[in-house]
């Protein structure tokens, strides 16, 4: 698995991380630590670019929940769909897993980019 | 011929650098049995929540041997899991909080429910003094021509 990580200013700073190949049980702490390490350096905002990820299995949306959390500080985060965490362009296969485990509730899927930033 | 049955299996060391091998054994044995490509998505990510269990919970960080077989019996397929780790029963499960909001919601514990929800049945049996063997199947796979 590779992360690739752009910056946009949209009506807000946008952290991009751009994930390409598997994200399973044995990539998913990777994924993690950098959203971690992006967090704690200031970012407020991340926009997941899912466009190259080839499978995902449950250890990925473990992942992505855990940044969801960690991004989510205020209570009100947490009612809602994510503020802070949105996802881009998923797979067929991979929106089945999000959908299938109840992540599309809370996680806004977007299909283009700068409608992406934007919503930020 | 009936009554013959098209299979294929693999063994492999427990870890999870090993997860994208298996995959690639249940995608290129799957589509050999003609099952449609969107069971065998549904599969696959069943045989890897299956076996990221076995690797993170079962084997206790061992690397131990991993056996994987799909048979293709007219219009479903078996596929079975072999450990070798000490006895766990997945035959019941709870649902995860899927319309929970994710400050509430436990992390994980989303594995075994993926694989009851790509099969028609699940048999978790335990093999005395070899470990454990998690057999699935899901009926009506192959691709209509």
């Amino acid at each position: 698995m590779q992360i690739q990580v752009d910056q946009e200013q949209g009506s807000a700073q946008v952290t991009i991380l751009r994930i390409s190949g598997d994200l399973d049980a044995s990539t998913h702490n990777e994924l993690q630590q950098k959203a971690s390490e992006m967090i704690e350096s200031g970012t407020s905002n991340i926009l997941l670019d899912l466009a190259g990820v080839s499978f995902m299995g449950s250890a990925g949306l473990r992942a992505i929940h855990a940044i969801t959390n960690m991004l989510n500080t205020e209570q009100s985060d947490h009612t809602i769909q994510s503020k802070h965490l949105k996802l881009l362009n998923p797979s067929e296969e991979v929106s089945k897993i999000i959908k299938t485990l109840g992540f599309d509730a809370y996680l806004e899927i977007h299909s283009d980019q700068s409608e992406a930033i934007n919503s930020f | 011929m009936p009554g013959l049955a098209t299979s294929s299996e693999i063994t492999i060391e427990g870890r999870l650098e090993n997860l994208g091998e298996v995959r690639s054994f249940v995608t290129q044995s799957g589509e050999r049995l003609g099952i449609a490509s969107d069971i065998l998505t549904e599969l696959k990510l069943a045989v890897d929540e299956a076996v990221t269990n076995i690797i993170q919970h079962g084997h206790g960080g061992d690397t131990k041997d991993i056996n994987i077989s799909m048979i293709a019996i007219d219009n479903a397929v078996e596929i079975v899991i072999q450990d070798q780790a000490p006895p766990f029963d997945g035959n019941a499960y709870s649902e995860p909080m899927l319309s929970t909001p994710l400050d509430r919601r436990p992390y994980g514990g989303m594995g075994l429910y993926l694989i009851h929800q790509a099969s028609d049945e699940v048999k978790f049996s335990y093999r005395p003094g070899r470990g454990n063997e998690l057999r699935l199947v899901r009926n009506a796979v192959v691709k209509r021509s």
